[in-house]
């Protein structure tokens, strides 16, 4: 009786010992005037196991040059014990008065890797609209 | 526009240009310049910026700031934050050197600028996913969707999903070894 107590314990209590999730890992440089595509389906964006709690995607955008970077991975810290689970998503923009310098950064956090590959494409298709 | 949607339509060196007649003089150092306080009081700010944060409802601190060591930091930030479903926390924080450039006229002028340019105020949820994500075995979707939401209260919760998958055969394993 005991062996099936503790392994039904173990086995409950096993996932929490291995705190993994699976994103897509990878980055991309990206010409904003360019009919170049956001590419997440290419040999060097593979799914990983890392430990952390979300997956994490950003897209950098240098409005001067118009250029952006794209980028999948792993959001490394315990992020999800506060927000829940729930996607998360991020906007900053800078525009310096001193110097012809703009920049927009968006991020997409989930526990889902397929919501923040999601976002982040139609985050690039939406820039690319009107540049 | 919601400012999740990447600047489509933001046309920022009109932006910027408006800004700089409200926030900027192109001068390294200005020796005169005044600022307003948290009082709405005039202070001085010999050869510093005027800095201003704030969210959308109001103004959380105006004061003056050193020029630091030999940087430029007249600029705006403009900054939202969202949770799924939920309408976004927007904040700006801006550093200017011209007179009371972060007073209260000048403040009103920004977030009016903001606002026409569709960056500020627009109380828009950032684009909903589509995807349904699962989260130790409950279904957690959209609001949008009919589905019935879980309530998400455990501090504990975390997302090993690729282990729930194995967790009933490894029990099966186990068990029927300790039988052995």
């Amino acid at each position: 009786m005991f062996y099936y107590l503790a392994a039904f314990i173990l086995t409950i209590y096993l996932p929490v010992a291995t705190p993994a999730i699976e994103c897509l890992e990878c980055d991309q440089k990206l010409k904003l005037n360019s009919p170049e595509l956001l590419n997440t389906t290419r040999t060097e964006c593979t799914k990983k196991y890392q430990v952390g709690d979300m997956c994490l995607a950003t897209l950098s955008i240098d409005f001067e040059n118009q250029t952006a970077i794209a980028y999948l991975g792993h959001l490394p810290d315990q992020s999800l014990t506060f927000f829940n689970g729930n996607r998360m998503m991020t906007s900053s923009i800078t525009i310096w008065l001193s110097k012809n310098l703009a920049s927009q950064s968006i991020q997409s956090m989930s526990i889902d890797n397929a919501a923040v590959v999601e976002d982040i494409n139609k985050m690039y298709s939406r820039s690319k609209l009107n540049m | 526009m919601s400012i999740f949607c990447p600047a489509k339509t933001l046309k920022y060196e009109e932006l910027r240009t408006k800004l700089r007649e409200y926030l900027y003089i192109s001068i390294s150092h200005n020796y005169n310049l005044t600022c307003s306080d948290n009082r709405n009081q005039t202070v001085a700010c010999p050869n510093g910026f005027c800095q201003l944060t704030g969210n959308f409802t109001s103004t959380i601190d105006r004061k003056c700031v050193s020029h630091g060591s030999g940087t430029n930091p007249s600029g705006i930030l403009i900054g939202s934050n969202s949770m799924e479903g939920s309408d976004a926390i927007e904040t700006i924080a801006y550093a200017c050197n011209k007179a009371m450039c972060n007073g209260a006229d000048a403040d009103k002028k920004v977030r009016q600028l903001l606002i026409d340019y569709g960056l500020f105020g627009t109380k828009i949820a950032p684009p909903q996913s589509s995807t349904k994500t699962t989260l130790r075995g409950f279904a957690m979707t959209t609001p949008q969707s009919s589905e019935t939401t879980t309530p998400q209260s455990s501090a504990m919760t975390t997302s090993y999903q690729t282990m729930m998958n194995f967790q009933w055969v490894l029990l099966l394993i186990m068990t029927s070894l300790f039988k052995i």
